[in-house]
């Protein structure tokens, strides 16, 4: 018998849709995909989330919902981002695009200012580590890096 | 007499009452839970008191729950913000501990905003199994969804259903009932609670129809050996025990030896003109005075045995 998912339900994002965005996690950070396989992707109006995969999902799927799991990709403009959460929640097994960073540096980042790294890598995300805790995103362009942390969660922060 | 004197109604049924009315003088402590599902209690316990920060143990058995300095502000600091603690009141926390449900199972927290007991459900059942949190006004559902996506809860989805009319298609493991109540246990000196609201709820038998019609809805909502947390942060026995005793009169339910690592009262065999079942001193009451924080009330309770 099929499930039957109420109409409030993000669908199921299979196929291209879903290896197209676990390529570049893939791609960027060295996050292996196969980290993502007891995960669900499931989108809306150009949003994702990642839902833990359980046999137990079946049995709720008739109910009305508003949120599942966490968001991991929104849409921003023509772009899809990863969102600071998911990064927060995978960030660690990153290998690749990953800048540590100290408390100055975070505070002048904060500032909104854009800063000098020597990273070689292309222009792009860059995960932003704190003393090895995964903070969020930050956006490399042209050896400058500049905060992409969610400014209402930061602005009171205490570094 | 306290400056709550409308509390003095519980003088009978509060032990050493004098302290208690000490003890809601004082502000509440500021606790912490450590979230395990993004750090490790070790090493975060290690980096926030290389910085200055005290943390002093709680007192649970796993060691995650802390007091905090009421200088810091909690909320802004970095472990905040990347999910690793989340402020939380102490006998908050000891609901979830209570209820304690297994990995791989299917809970439903009935009214879950803010999401500090939903998370940390998650948390003990470290992200697997299914836990349902249904909040009905969406402007609790913001603070909800902040919460879970913040401490990294991925195996939870978001229902806005009314919680006495959540339906009935599916079973459930474990129910959290945290019920709306008057939320006299909040009266401590630094929380913002509004007095007169709390007294226009204990006259407000429309708060005690919808904790009675919740108690029966999460009730039928339990697979056969499923297992339910009632609770409230009031000290009325109106809210308390005499519901859990309307369940008692109208399901085939049964009350569950409680076990937690905090000093508490057993809850009341009577009040006024209320007798309640023997077996209503396995509730637990929780009183500022014993432990450090908002007082509250907690039934666990599963289908009686045949």
């Amino acid at each position: 018998m099929s499930t039957r998912w109420d109409s409030s339900w993000p669908e199921l994002a299979e196929g291209r849709d879903r290896s197209s965005l676990l390529d570049y996690i893939d791609k960027r950070f060295g996050i292996h995909k196969d980290i993502f396989d007891d995960y669900l992707l499931l989108k809306k109006k150009g949003n994702y989330w990642l839902l833990k995969s359980s046999p137990l999902i079946p049995r709720v799927t008739g109910l009305k919902v508003g949120i599942v799991g966490i968001k991991a990709f929104q849409k921003v403009g023509s772009f899809i981002k990863p969102t600071t959460r998911m990064i927060q929640f995978f960030g660690h097994w990153a290998e690749s695009a990953v800048l540590n960073i100290d408390r100055e540096f975070l505070k002048r980042l904060l500032n909104g200012e854009f800063i000098q790294t020597d990273m070689k890598i292309e222009n792009g995300y860059v995960i932003l580590s704190l003393e090895s805790n995964v903070l969020g995103l930050g956006l490399l362009i042209n050896g400058e890096v500049r905060s992409q942390l969610p400014q209402k969660d930061v602005k009171f922060l205490t570094i | 007499m306290t400056n709550n004197s409308y509390l003095d109604i519980y003088r009978d049924i509060i032990p050493d009452y004098k302290m208690f009315c000490e003890s809601i003088k004082l502000p509440a402590p500021i606790h912490i839970r450590i979230n395990t599902l993004k750090a490790e209690p070790a090493r975060l316990k290690r980096d926030m008191e290389k910085r200055g920060i005290k943390l002093k143990p709680a007192g649970d058995k796993k060691c995650l729950f802390f007091e905090i300095n009421d200088s810091i502000s909690s909320g802004n600091l970095p472990e905040y913000f990347m999910g690793h603690i989340h402020p939380q009141a102490l006998t908050s926390c000891i609901a979830s501990s209570a209820l304690l449900p297994q990995k791989d199972s299917m809970v439903l927290d009935m009214c879950a905003s803010p999401g500090g007991k939903t998370s940390h459900l998650s948390d003990i059942m470290s992200n697997t199994g299914l836990v349902v949190a249904n909040e009905l006004y969406p402007s609790r559902r913001i603070p909800l969804a902040h919460t879970l996506s913040r401490l990294g809860v991925i195996n939870s989805i978001q229902t806005g259903y009314q919680a006495q009319e959540f339906p009935l298609k599916e079973r459930f493991d474990y129910v959290m009932a945290d019920v709306p109540c008057s939320g006299e246990g909040r009266l401590r000196s630094n929380m913002n609670q509004d007095k007169f609201r709390i007294i226009r709820s204990m006259k407000n038998n429309k708060l005690l129809e919808i904790q009675k019609k919740i108690i029966l809805r999460g009730f039928d909502l339990l697979k056969s050996n499923g297992v339910m947390l009632y609770a409230t942060c009031t000290y009325n026995p109106k809210e308390n025990e005499s519901v859990v005793q309307h369940l008692l009169n109208n399901r085939e339910a049964e009350i569950l030896p409680l076990k937690c690592d905090f000093p508490s009262e057993k809850g009341l065999s009577h009040w006024r003109e209320y007798k309640y079942d023997r077996k209503m001193e396995r509730t637990a009451r929780f009183y500022p005075h014993r432990v450090n924080s908002v007082g509250f009330f907690m039934a666990r309770i599963g289908r009686r045995k045949r």
